[in-house]
């Protein structure tokens, strides 16, 4: 079975996993061949245009020098796929193009982990992320469907990327999508 | 949902335990029992998957790959090989695997091994069901079955056994979910949807699983093929109906060389998700909101005596307390009438009996006059007489599905006069009849409660009321079960036990009942050289008219037992009430008599406890708001009409 078939399957189910985008995303050739294999996944970005729903996804550089704390580089690369035929739509490196010349791309941003979450068990952490990867797949849902977002959720997600998301890579996160992290990440 | 279904799991039996735990519940056995019994019923809770389809679709092969069964032994699998027994499978330490046995009625379990499996389930090793076999009960090690998951496979649709289409009927409607498996070579047929049209309105929960994916280069064309005829049969819109696309093959490849591509090929991943979806919102609904709904109902009932003892140790006004200890004993005096043999709500209750006895039997015999016409419209069909073995499986079915109906009718309207007489006995109290009473909350209380948002109180009002009907129901088939479901708990075994945990085995044991009437008839009519249209309806008739007898020995067996049920349970609930009040009145004297400085040592002990309860209820509030939240966004995401004004505008995603 080839690899559009084997997406393919997926049209036939109205559940969107952000998970499984972050994975899948990995087995297409266009990740293989420019993103470097070590690249961890940023936070995905909904995108609406034309009544269609797409995910940017960042990836960034990680560097594990000391225990327990691991250096963060600003994303490196973008990757935009439709999320539902999870085809390819565009491709940016952060570092030939983006929307903050000024800011610097390419060395160290931040740690993980950061103040916010330091103090969390592992499990703690892993549990967050798990709400907020659930709170995307609502918002996916309600994009596609066209139908609005709970006032609760919206709260609820805009409080859990507060606190996930390092506030170092803040400023290049707003950068890449402006009206989203805008909307969520209030200052 | 918010929150994935476990972890809210959790959270409810973490606040379980720290109830279980408060020093002011030690004394008090009837909680303590009561939450008990909630917290078991949420660590043992079974979650029922039942596998449906027509004979050869690769039911069994979906279910050894789904978990992950490398041997196909469990579910055997053959080009020859058909299943034609209803198997469940659940999770146990060691794997036991028990074959019930035996004519009705006289049913027996015995122990086999897994190399004997296929001399029970298979068509070709026991033809015509030579053995009498029932029902296999597998239960696993299997860590996918580790969270409570129970899968039924079922024999194909229109099963030539009746007995075996009866127990599939009585798993449906306690099935949270249904995967209806059918082959990427071929449409979905007329008997198909013609079955999963009758088994759909009692679960909606279905999932259309294709299969054999690897099998055809094109099978997009059938699921368009299939979905337009699903949303036309089930009056849905198409994107509604959840259609997966599987390769038990490539999954089968996967589990023996690893590799990963064969995984994605088999797309299973997608599968999990999407019956892990339903099953969460599901399972929400039908088991943490009926806790919560206990759990909150009795931090309040646990806190009453303690806000009322608090009080009466201000020692303020003695005239005050004089007349709020007459009042106790006022609503004693009233519990202890409600106790008497004649009380009014015994009177009431025997009256909304017979209302309801008559409503019923009413809707009995219109139902009964459908399935009559229904069944005539099938002797004028050419097509159905030709094939009488299957005429005679769609009246099964027709009367099956008349007695799910029914008895679905009857659990609700119990419910509603359950609700009636426990606003006519005062059993629905709540912190207003406190204040009613004369109490007043201390001033922390008064500070939350004013606090309090206003959406909040509803969510958790809203917990509550879904509660007492939920668990109303629960609870009340659970006494069905286990009266009339006799039949079924033995024939079922284990399986019984949670199929009764509603009513299924209410209706499972009826339906068996039924089955019995048509057992043997399938065999003569299929066999019939004569197509003749008058020989086939005199030889079914009388099936019919038999099992319209049995119906009604059960409908009557039910009312026999449900007002003994309703009757007890109620005036349970009046006599945990009276207890209460008999200690509260207790507490209230005893306080009076206090020393005014043992007075204020006893208020800061209370004030303590009455600490905790406020923090187990902002707990139970945290929770139950999680919950209840979920279930909205996924009745919302099932494109509920939902109010504007709690929701927000998603421009921040447009291009």
């Amino acid at each position: 079975m080839s690899e559009l078939e084997s997406h393919s399957l997926s049209v036939e189910n109205s559940f969107i996993s952000i998970e499984k985008i972050v994975k899948d995303i990995r087995k297409t050739p266009l990740f293989r061949q420019v993103v470097p294999m070590e690249a961890v996944t940023g936070w995905p970005i909904p995108l609406r245009k034309n009544g269609r729903v797409f995910i940017i996804l960042p990836f960034y550089g990680a560097q594990n020098k000391e225990k327990g704390k691991t250096i963060l580089y600003p994303p490196l690369a973008l990757i935009t796929v439709d999320c539902i035929t999870m085809v390819v739509v565009e491709y940016i490196s952060t570092r030939f193009k983006n929307s903050w010349p000024d800011g610097n791309w390419e060395t160290a941003a931040g740690y993980f982990p950061h103040e916010a979450i330091s103090k969390m068990t592992i499990r703690e952490y892993k549990n967050l992320k798990q709400q907020l990867m659930g709170l995307y797949d609502i918002l996916i849902k309600c994009l596609i469907d066209g139908t609005e977002l709970d006032a609760e959720v919206d709260a609820k997600f805009s409080e859990i990327l507060g606190i996930l998301m390092e506030p170092n890579l803040i400023p290049f996160y707003k950068a890449i999508r402006p009206s989203f992290f805008g909307h969520f990440l209030k200052d | 949902m918010s929150n994935s279904y476990n972890q809210l799991k959790e959270k409810t039996l973490l606040l379980i335990n720290k109830m279980l735990e408060f020093e002011g519940i030690k004394g008090s056995k009837e909680y303590i029992e009561l939450l008990s019994s909630v917290q078991n019923k949420l660590i043992n809770e079974k979650i029922i998957v039942v596998v449906a389809g027509e004979f050869k679709q690769g039911k069994s092969s979906l279910i050894n790959a789904y978990l992950n069964e490398r041997e196909h032994t469990l579910f055997p699998v053959d080009v020859e090989v058909t299943t034609n027994l209803v198997t469940t499978i659940s999770y146990d330490r060691e794997e036991k695997i028990n074959v019930i046995l035996g004519p009705s009625g006289k049913e027996k379990k015995q122990r086999i091994q897994r190399e004997e499996i296929k001399q029970y389930v298979t068509e070709q090793q026991n033809k015509g069901n030579k053995m009498e076999a029932k029902m296999l009960v597998v239960e696993s090690p299997n860590p996918l079955l580790k969270d409570g998951l129970t899968i039924v496979d079922t024999p194909g649709v229109g099963s030539m056994n009746p007995e075996h289409s009866a127990i599939t009927y009585a798993f449906i409607p306690n099935a949270d979910a249904v995967i209806y498996a059918s082959d990427a070579q071929t449409p979905l047929s007329e008997t198909e949807l013609d079955f999963i049209q009758r088994i759909y309105k009692h679960c909606k929960n279905f999932i259309f699983v294709v299969t054999k994916i690897d099998l055809v280069r094109d099978y997009q064309g059938i699921i368009q093929d299939n979905r337009n005829k699903l949303t036309k049969f089930l009056k849905e819109q198409p994107e509604n109906i959840k259609i997966v696309p599987v390769s038990s093959r490539a999954k089968s490849d996967y589990l023996k060389d690893g590799e990963e591509d064969d995984l994605i090929d088999s797309n299973f991943t997608l599968l999990e998700e999407t019956l892990g979806h339903i099953i969460r919102e599901r399972r929400a609904e039908l088991m943490l909101m009926p806790a919560l709904g206990t759990v909150g109902k009795t931090i309040l009932d646990l806190k009453r005596p303690f806000v009322v003892e608090w009080n009466a140790c201000q020692q303020e006004n003695k005239q005050k307390t004089l007349e709020k200890q007459n009042e106790l004993q006022e609503a004693i005096k009233q519990k202890q009438q409600f106790m008497e043999k004649n009380a009014e709500w015994i009177m009431a209750l025997s009256d909304g009996m017979k209302k309801l006895q008559q409503s019923v039997n009413y809707d009995f015999d219109m139902g009964l006059s459908d399935i009559q016409q229904k069944a005539n419209t099938y002797f004028e069909d050419n097509k159905k007489v030709a094939k009488p073995g299957y005429l005679l499986s769609l009246i099964e079915s027709d009367i099956n599905s008349f007695m799910i109906d029914t008895s679905e009718n009857i659990m609700k309207r119990a419910a509603q006069l359950h609700g009636q007489l426990s606003e006519l006995t005062g059993l629905n109290i709540n912190q207003v009849e406190l204040e009613e009473l004369g109490f007043q909350f201390d001033d922390e209380d008064k500070e939350i409660q004013a606090k309090r948002v206003d959406k909040f109180r509803k969510s958790v009002a809203a917990v509550k009321g879904g509660a007492f009907n939920l668990t109303y129901a629960g609870g009340f088939g659970a006494v069905l079960g286990g009266i009339i479901g006799g039949v079924a708990g033995t024939l079922l075994g284990p399986a019984g036990t949670y199929a009764g945990a509603y009513y299924g085995a209410m209706i499972g044991g009826g339906l068996i009942g039924i089955a019995g009437a048509f057992t043997g008839a399938k065999d003569a009519i299929s066999n019939l050289d004569d197509k003749d249209r008058t020989v086939i309806k005199n030889k079914i008739v009388p099936v019919m008219n038999d099992s319209y007898k049995k119906c009604r020995y059960i409908i009557a067996e039910v009312f026999g037992n449900l007002e003994k049920s309703l009757r007890d349970d109620l005036r349970e609930q009046i006599k945990i009430q009276k207890v209460q009040y008999e200690e509260m009145l207790e507490k209230l004297k005893a306080a009076a008599a206090m020393s005014s400085e043992d007075a204020a040592e006893r208020s800061k002990t209370i004030e303590r406890s009455i600490k905790t309860i406020n923090d187990l209820y902002k707990q139970f509030e945290a929770v139950a708001i999680e919950v209840k939240s979920g279930i909205e966004v996924a009745e919302k995401t099932s494109g509920e009409q939902t109010t504007h004004s709690a929701r927000k505008s998603m421009d921040w995603a447009d291009m």
